[in-house]
């Protein structure tokens, strides 16, 4: 439709199907724009609706769009947008584009004050276009003021009210404010509501607004001035990218972004390698023990089970322990604790259950041991030790890299396991030939 | 947060009064008996329904039959139409459901049954029938009047659904829009005819799309007539959206149920089945392993890369697995048909990762036995089989992590399962089928 229309309609028309499309609409549109038709979009399009296009954009792309614009266009696309929304683009461009639209940008604007929040903290998702009032102000004037501003402002669901010194005391919900009668002082109507400061871990804010259901979000400073608020569209959008981020972690995938088929195939491709590598020690330590296997070949049939098992009991731990990283909880001995002891009656049980199991079987298949009761006892035992050793690693290696100032998501479920196989060998393969080396 | 119930009835109270219902929720389950009394007479009637919302349904039953009837009816009357359907559906107990119903008004008792005919998984099934709708020939003036005077507490106004004689929506205007409008106006004018909502059969996904898509607080869900049958608000759709990336994280990690607070015993609880079924279905992978007895006694270096196959295999699903989960999430494509270009794409990316391992690996094998012999075969010829058993072991664990999750989810299972031990024991004898298959024949005939 806007293809058609970008090569043969009128200008009205154009401008009227703009004007007339959801700005998220346009975002996907424009992609299926050759060059010549995104010309022509650029010249119908008024500039509040463009800031308002790219915003919807994935940032990346949103920040290659800016910077085809010269600088003064580009600062004031840039000062139409919501500024945590301009602030993210702004973190995608080129570190010299950067620099140049801050500076233009100057040290006042909302936009710049926002760049100074590290990416996981509150402040740099939060947006200072709020309605506030003064809580000795009276119902009236607040109203007053609240239409006049409501067009500049995020929402005007919310009021927030402060004392003389800008301290944050507490929100009146836009359909109070209408409800009540004049005379009335603001105050009155006043509501307590959790708050988060700016530097709080972005992780605990969304936790208490889904916890609490809150819409917009109240953003103090250490002092409790009130800076912003945090909007509950952006909130989704943030834990959306988090649940991804540790999903993709915990699958040894690197970012998911859209790109050709042979790029993403190279992008995956060095942690398939690395694992690989990792996998090399397991040939070393398994030819290590030749002689043994050799003589007691019935091990090897057993081998899958305790690495499987070894690298599921590892998986369940990690994943619990990064994602206890990720929103940063407290408590992290004490799960560890918890961890180690499941891991020990898992370990436990599972053993059993595999002495039993291998018992049967060589029962069973006679032709491959004449000593078939004490090879169940290898396998249980080497698993109930596996199964131990299993969550011990799986918090250390996060920790350990944490430690070191790398992150700690490194330790993927697949690189854990790989890491655990080499100790459950020298566990399984070990055991087995002090317990049946004689034979 | 701390509540001390040592307190005096007065002092309690006012501390009461400055915690979240949340926290209230929080705090509920772990209270004595007599504490539990004290704390919900304490507290007003909107304050007990919004933590009543917070506590598990067990805790819910406990609480309401703390009440008096006339309270119990009052507590109920204050639940949103959504949360009051989910409690009176999670209720197992038929006798207690019956008596929870009869406390309803006729009306209302109507309208959850309504809702609760409605598939879990569908937009309808959390909505709320508490909005508000205007007449399209209203005045601006009268408009905001009709806002101001007849919406209560419960319902949702931040948007106004605008409605024609036949009931249909045909816009909305946002509660902004209508406040600094010039009150002679006509709402005509300044509605919006442009609106976002889904249909009655949407599914929650659809939902939550349509609402991050538009940065929406709430939309409004029609039935195939256009006309509004409630809304879905923004706050229950972050809470499913919650709820099935935990699960699918938890899944993926074989987990289930997992909360930091869990004890050791109840973690143990929690995991054992699955470790037990790969424990059990590894029985299977044995069985399949001694059928090559003689090719293993033969052939011993073989044994050396089993672990890196085994690994390398499960490595590459695991990843193809995780995109297509994601694609769920994402709505990157839809649920119902086949996703083809996604399923193309992943094939595609298994097929040039596998070959490049499968590469890597004959390097590395050859490399290790030229080192380090082991048997009595040529290095070169272990290393062609190993070359081979990576590669086709590796490209068909990567296929079936894009195509198990999407046939499943076709077919109305739950695409998670897919990240199962199942899965993992089918990739695994595949894998060694294909490995000690192609040594049988290279070496044994």
């Amino acid at each position: 439709m806007l293809k058609e229309l970008l090569l043969n309609g009128q200008k009205k028309e154009i401008e009227n199907y703009i004007k007339e499309t959801h700005a998220h609409d346009l975002s996907e549109i424009f992609f299926e724009l050759t060059d010549h038709e995104k010309e022509q979009f650029y010249k119908h399009i008024q500039d509040e609706k463009l800031a308002e296009v790219v915003s919807y954009m994935e940032t990346e792309q949103a920040a290659i769009i800016l910077a085809e614009f010269d600088l003064e266009k580009q600062k004031r696309l840039v000062e139409m947008m919501e500024p945590d929304d301009a602030a993210d683009i702004i973190l995608e461009l080129e570190e010299e584009e950067q620099d140049e639209l801050v500076e233009a940008l100057g040290e006042e604007s909302d936009v710049v004050q926002l760049l100074s929040y590290d990416e996981d903290e509150t402040g740099s998702a939060m947006t200072n276009l709020i309605v506030t009032a003064n809580q000795d102000e009276d119902i009236k004037t607040v109203t007053k003021k609240m239409i006049k501003e409501a067009a500049d402002v995020e929402s005007i669901n919310t009021i927030f009210i402060v004392d003389d010194e800008q301290h944050y005391l507490g929100v009146v919900p836009l359909k109070k404010l209408l409800k009540a009668q004049a005379p009335m002082e603001i105050k009155e109507l006043i509501e307590k509501r959790a708050f988060v400061y700016d530097h709080d871990p972005i992780t605990e804010t969304l936790d208490k607004i889904s916890n609490y259901d809150i819409y917009e979000m109240p953003v103090l400073d250490d002092e409790h001035h009130l800076l912003g608020m945090i909007t509950f569209d952006d909130a989704l959008d943030i834990y959306q990218e988090e649940a991804q981020e540790d999903f993709e972690r915990l699958a040894a995938l690197p970012e998911t972004i859209d790109r050709s088929i042979v790029q993403t195939a190279i992008h995956r491709l060095p942690w398939l390698v690395v694992l690989l590598l990792i996998s090399i020690p397991i040939a070393i330590v398994t030819s290590l023990y030749e002689e043994t296997l050799a003589m007691v070949a019935i091990l090897i049939v057993f081998q899958p089970l305790i690495l499987d098992s070894a690298g599921n009991v590892a998986t369940q731990t990690l994943a619990v322990t990064l994602k206890m990283f990720s929103t940063n909880e407290k408590g992290f001995a004490k799960n560890a604790r918890r961890e180690i002891i499941t891991g020990m009656i898992n370990g436990f049980v599972i053993g059993i259950i595999a002495f039993v199991m291998t018992l049967i079987f060589a029962y069973l298949n006679t032709s491959l041991t004449q000593e078939p009761l004490l090879i169940s006892f290898v396998v249980g035992i080497s698993l109930w030790l596996t199964v131990i050793t299993a969550p011990v690693v799986a918090i250390l290696i996060p920790l350990i890299l944490k430690t070191l100032k790398f992150d700690p998501a490194v330790a993927s479920g697949p690189f854990i396991t790989t890491v655990i196989d080499v100790a459950a060998l020298f566990i399984y393969f070990g055991l087995a030939t002090m317990m049946l080396g004689g034979i | 947060m701390r509540i001390n119930f040592k307190h005096s009835d007065e002092s309690l109270k006012k501390q009461l009064k400055k915690t979240h219902p949340f926290d209230l929720a929080e705090l509920y389950p772990i209270l004595s008996d007599d504490d539990k009394t004290r704390m919900i007479n304490l507290i007003d009637a909107s304050k007990r329904a919004d933590m009543f919302v917070e506590l598990d349904i067990d805790d819910q039953i406990e609480l309401i039959h703390l009440l008096d009837l006339n309270e119990q009816k009052g507590l109920l009357r204050q639940l949103e139409s959504d949360d009051l359907k989910e409690f009176i559906s999670d209720i197992e107990d038929q006798n207690i459901q019956k008596e929870m119903i009869s406390l309803l008004s006729k009306v209302r008792a109507k309208s959850i049954e309504l809702l609760m005919q409605y598939d879990e998984d569908l937009a309808a099934s959390i909505m709320s029938t508490e909005f508000l709708t205007i007449h399209q020939d209203m005045t601006i003036k009268e408009a905001t009047n009709e806002v101001i005077t007849t919406s209560k507490d419960s319902d949702y106004i931040d948007t106004i659904f605008v409605i024609d004689q036949d009931k249909k929506v045909v816009g909305v205007v946002d509660l902004k829009d209508l406040i600094i409008a010039r009150p002679n106006k006509e709402l005509k004018d300044i509605m919006n005819e442009e609106f976002q909502f889904v249909y009655e059969d949407a599914t929650i996904e659809q939902a939550i799309q349509t609402v991050r898509d538009y940065d929406r607080n709430a939309i409004p869900v029609l039935d195939r007539e256009d006309k509004m049958i409630g809304i879905v608000t923004g706050d229950d759709l972050f809470d499913e959206m919650i709820e099935s990336h935990e699960y699918d994280y938890q899944k993926m990690a074989l987990l289930k149920d997992h909360e930091s607070t869990s004890t050791a015993i109840t973690r143990s609880k929690q995991r054992l089945p699955w470790l037990m079924i790969a424990v059990v279905l590894n029985l299977l992978i044995a069985s399949f392993l001694s059928i090559f007895e003689a090719t293993l006694a033969q052939v011993t270096a073989l044994v050396l890369f089993q672990p890196l196959i085994l690994g390398m295999a499960g490595n590459i699903g695991t990843q193809s697995l995780a995109v297509t989960i994601l694609g769920f999430h994402l709505e990157a494509f839809d649920a119902k048909e086949m996703p083809k270009q996604h399923v193309v794409k992943e094939v595609f990316i298994g097929l040039m990762n596998s070959f490049i391992l499968g590469v890597l690996s004959f390097g590395f094998s050859f490399t290790f036995l030229t080192l380090i012999p082991t048997g009595n075969q040529q290095a070169i010829d272990i290393a062609w089989v190993v070359f081979i058993a990576v590669f086709s072991s590796m490209f068909i664990s990567a296929c079936m992590g894009v195509l198990i999750p999407i046939i499943l989810k076709k077919y109305g299972s739950d695409p998670a399962v897919a990240s199962g031990p199942i899965m993992t024991t089918i990739n695994d004898v595949v894998a060694l089928v294909i490995y000690f298959g192609v040594a049988t024949i290279a070496f044994l005939s």
